[in-house]
């Protein structure tokens, strides 16, 4: 290899460690790794934390400086199959603080036993974040319990070209669906667990189909919905099935689409491209979703409880929050902290207005009615049959 | 010593890899909830293949698969003989070696995305064919559909068909080639006789290396698929993805059979076995 | 480097009549030569070209949906300035290096004995069977044997083996092909002249079947280093290049740096590597 990509980063001596130490590990392999672990773990101010890198900073030195913890961050994709599988059969909690997932999760984890229930009084600024929000069902289980903090958020619907679309808001999910306008010009995020619910939605709203919850179908509902979306299919609606963000940029730079159920930062890239895209208020409502930080049993107790207790007040503060609005353009539960925290740190107008503009936009949206993401369904298997189905119709 | 390291090493690999594997075998009887199978068994998990239409991603995935490695072989045989036969200068053998093992280092996402570019609507064959006034609305069929996903399959199968069928042929003896010609034998026969049969394990080896991995193959389809071509890959990750273990090993279990029965087919028309394949390596 | 050496001292000291004979090529088999060149070359221009424009957009503004140009140094610079991917490229080597050195010689071990054995045909299945079990499926097979059938707790040494059981078939066969290849009078003719098995090995075997070695090691280190539908269920906290790219492409932010600039860097890193090592071992020890 060359010798620049390789450089020791300066002045960052935990990320270097922790890239000599796994470089160490890789090659020592097999035997020596536990011990290397160990030792990387002894440090007692240290929080683990497993997630999804939706919620991660590119850059936690704020964060640790804030809560006086050192940040260790691996990182997972948004697959809840995957992080099951991390709790349930890996037993994560063993070597993970917290978790960062996507609400909905702790209905069924939180019931079985693997998280235990996050205690409000010993959070810093829960008091200060909107109550409705930390007590939205992503964060509690069926029992009542709070066991996930809310973290990271926002309301997803859909982006598209005014020029094609025209300029009057709010619009319909039927652009995305059944819309002439938009026909052989739509792409899809390829999961049933945001494109499915949006268009039950649609469905429910319009009067055409009779659904309990969109975001918790029974089959038959799930059935129905995907009849509908393989006709659509057959008359020529979408065009693709996107599964990284890089693809749904894509996808509409080049105007391949011109409507896409896509996340919203993928609109902020576009338009600095100079397109003019915008990020669809609906008549219907929208897919909110928020990641949370979620505590394993065996992190309750002890010493490790302080840790765990200091990062999730972190989590409410200022320095994540400001960074998170910067980063992607999402809210945390306690959005206004970041407010403050930019103001005191002096950072860019751009990026303070970028803050103030992302609070009003959260309001907003979760005002709105429908449905809340859910990656744990009643009946998860059969949803996710039927999606296939409508992928290979 | 090295009879024990080698019975140790086989039974590790039996513990550890082909135990698995079985199993998987297994699984796909059974029916699965939170970590742990039920005792009886059930043929529950089939049913749910044919249902949700995942048998016919099988058998696309396998149209699909079986096409590329032809294409590949038809390509890769003339090619490796060229290079292992025609080239004097190892300069130049090198240099194509080194070219067709780079693309193994760079992630396959990055090298599948930019023909999105190339085949779009607004991409570079459609803009050409529109300035030439070959067509007058772009075309779609170039991007998500099953010719995309074709091409954007062929690059990256092709070393993996090259290398061992190079490496057998180069293994030729040069002196049996020209024994063969100063008896008067015409090229095609050269060919026939003394070359294809002494590059045959290569020839073998290289159809694996290219069919196998090309069934569970999940960027290119999609990619360039858009989520309109399934292939295989993509259908079990989202299996695993719902835990639904069962199906997905159903679905495995289909494909080792299919691939089981045609091995048995092209034993019984070919008429060679496993020992043969040691055999004719031997040759 | 005793290898080529060997190989070079070898022809020199060889008696005219059994120097090397080079095919001689007639005019038929020129023009199918350069008909099999020409398709040759094209797939390797259809690898190459989308490369080409990779590394043309790795310094372009607009690489999604955008034509080359205007030229910039933003996405070398944005990931220049966040590093995280350093320690897991150095992780994919380390694992890479591993896996590959322990094909090489665990291939070596069987495909030696191998060809000898009674049960050669079912321990060939054996060996091949990982090959032929999607990737995904492998991991999840695996995960679910280790983890929830032995309670075993994963990390690097179950990414370690579920590498090594996806590269091995590739190794072995490879190296099949040479050892079958092998004549094992050779080593007769050597003891008779007293070599002992040591001398026999590294004077007579290994520099004839090294081409075998050398791919079994290089299967190894590249089907380790680009991984990933295995590993994800088999890492415990581990985390290489490929996952750390996975992980990253649900983060809700442009991967541009890693998708356009890091595969360039890759690539030039690569080339550069690939080409001297394939020089030194192949391109020199052949000319004679």
């Amino acid at each position: 290899m060359n010798g620049h990509d390789l450089t020791t980063p300066q002045g960052r001596p935990g990320l270097s460690r922790r890239a000599v130490l796994k470089a160490a590990a890789a090659g020592a392999a097999v035997l020596t790794t536990p011990a290397l672990i160990r030792q990387a773990h002894a440090a007692a101010s240290t929080v683990r934390i497993m997630g999804v890198e939706t919620a991660a900073l590119n850059d936690w030195s704020s964060f640790e400086k804030e809560t006086g913890l050192k940040v260790e961050f691996t990182g997972i994709n948004s697959d809840p199959g995957i992080f099951r599988q991390e709790v349930v059969a890996n037993a994560a909690g063993e070597r993970i603080d917290i978790f960062l997932m996507d609400g909905g999760i702790e209905d069924e984890l939180g019931a079985k036993g693997f998280f235990a229930p996050i205690d409000p009084a010993k959070v810093k600024g829960w008091s200060e974040a909107p109550a409705a929000v930390m007590n939205s069902p992503l964060a509690q289980g069926p029992d009542g319990k709070q066991y996930g903090m809310p973290v990271v958020m926002n309301a997803d619907s859909f982006a598209y070209y005014p020029e094609v679309i025209g300029e009057e808001e709010p619009l319909s999910y039927a652009l995305l669906f059944e819309s002439d306008k938009t026909l052989g010009k739509v792409a899809l995020e390829n999961t049933w667990l945001t494109s499915l619910p949006m268009a039950a939605t649609y469905l429910k709203v319009a009067g055409k189909q009779a659904i309990g919850d969109p975001s918790n179908m029974t089959p038959e509902e799930a059935k129905a919905v995907v009849d509908f979306l393989i006709a659509r299919k057959k008359a020529g609606q979408f065009r693709a099935l996107w599964s990284t963000f890089e693809e749904s940029i894509d996808l509409m730079a080049r105007k391949e689409v011109v409507a896409i159920n896509c996340w919203e930062p993928a609109v902020k890239e576009l338009r600095k491209q100079g397109k003019d895209v915008r990020y669809a208020f609906t008549k219907e409502g929208y897919n909110k979703w928020m990641i949370c930080a979620y505590v394993p049993k065996e992190a309750a107790t002890g010493g490790r409880a302080e840790v765990v207790a200091k990062a999730l007040s972190g989590f409410l503060g200022g320095a994540y929050a400001a960074q998170i609005a910067v980063l992607r353009g999402y809210a945390t539960a306690n959005a206004k902290a970041g407010l403050a925290y930019a103001e005191a740190q002096k950072m860019s107008a751009e990026d303070i207005e970028s803050i103030k503009a992302n609070i009003a936009k959260i309001e907003k949206k979760f005002a709105a009615p429908l449905f809340w993401q859910n990656a744990a369904p009643t009946n998860l298997q059969a949803i996710e049959a039927e999606w296939e189905r409508f992928r290979q119709a | 010593m090295l009879r024990t390291t080698l019975i140790l090493f086989i039974a590790v690999w039996a513990v550890f890899v082909v135990v698995p594997v079985a199993l998987l075998v297994l699984w796909s009887f059974l029916e699965m909830k939170d970590y742990s199978f039920s005792s009886g068994l059930s043929t529950a998990a089939y049913a749910a293949v044919f249902d949700s239409g995942r048998y016919e991603v099988t058998l696309r995935t396998l149209r699909i698969a079986g096409l590329v490695t032809a294409i590949e072989l038809g390509l890769a045989l003339p090619f490796a003989l060229w290079l292992a036969k025609g080239v004097r200068s190892s300069m130049l053998k090198a240099m194509v070696l080194a070219l067709l093992t780079v693309p193994f280092f760079i992630s396959l996402a990055s090298r599948t995305i930019v023909w999105r570019s190339v085949l779009s609507r607004s991409g570079l064959v459609n803009t050409a064919l529109m300035h030439f006034g070959i067509v007058e609305q772009p075309v779609d069929w170039l991007l998500f559909s099953e010719f995309s996903v074709h091409l954007g399959l062929l690059a990256p199968s092709f070393p993996t068909m090259v290398l061992p069928i190079f490496l057998s042929i180069s293994l030729i003896d040069d002196e049996l080639i020209e024994a063969a010609r100063d008896l008067g034998a015409p090229p095609a026969k050269v060919l026939g006789d003394v070359i294809l049969p002494l590059a045959l394990p290569g020839i073998i080896a290289g159809i694996i290396f290219t069919f196998v991995p090309l069934l569970g193959e999940t960027v290119v389809p999609q990619l360039l698929g858009g989520g309109r071509v399934s292939m295989l890959g993509a259908s079990i990750s989202s299996l695993l993805q719902v835990l639904n273990y069962p199906v997905a090993a159903a679905l495995s279990t289909l494909v080792l059979g299919i691939l089981a029965a045609l091995f048995i087919a092209l034993r019984l028309i070919g008429g060679g076995s496993i020992a043969a394949v040691f055999e004719g390596m031997k040759r | 480097m005793s290898a080529p050496g060997t190989i070079t001292r070898m022809a020199a000291d060889a008696p005219p009549e059994v120097r090397p004979v080079h095919v001689r090529a007639g005019r038929l088999e020129h023009r199918l030569g350069l008909l099999a060149a020409l398709g040759g070359f094209g797939m390797i221009a259809l690898t190459y070209a989308p490369m080409l424009w990779l590394g043309i957009m790795s310094v372009s503004a607009d690489p999604l949906g955008g034509l080359p140009g205007p030229f910039t140094l933003e996405w070398y610079d944005r990931l220049f300035t966040d590093r995280r991917w350093v320690g897991p490229l150095l992780a994919s080597m380390g694992c890479g290096a591993v896996v590959g050195l322990a094909c090489a010689a665990s291939g070596l071990l069987v495909a030696r004995a191998l060809p000898q054995l009674r049960a050669r045909g079912a321990l060939l299945i054996a060996f091949l069977a990982p090959l032929f079990i999607p990737g995904v499926l492998l991991g999840a097979g695996l995960f679910l044997y280790l983890r929830v059938f032995l309670g075993l707790r994963l990390g690097w040494w179950s990414v370690f083996l579920a590498h090594f059981a996806w590269a091995y078939p590739f190794a072995l066969l490879a190296l099949l092909v040479t050892t079958t290849r092998f004549d094992t009078r050779l080593n007769d003719a050597a003891a008779d002249l007293g070599a002992g098995p040591w001398r026999r090995f590294v004077d007579v075997e290994f520099p004839l079947i090294m081409p075998g070695v050398v791919s079994a090691a290089l299967f190894g280190f590249l089907l380790s280093f680009n991984e990933l539908a295995r590993t994800i269920l088999l890492r415990g906290t581990a985390t290489t290049l490929p996952l750390f790219e996975w992980a990253q492409a649900t983060s809700h932010s442009s991967n541009v740096p890693l998708i356009f600039a890091l595969a360039t860097l890759v690539l030039l890193a690569s080339l550069l590597l690939i080409g001297v090592s394939f020089w030194m071992l192949f391109g020199r020890a052949a000319d004679r």
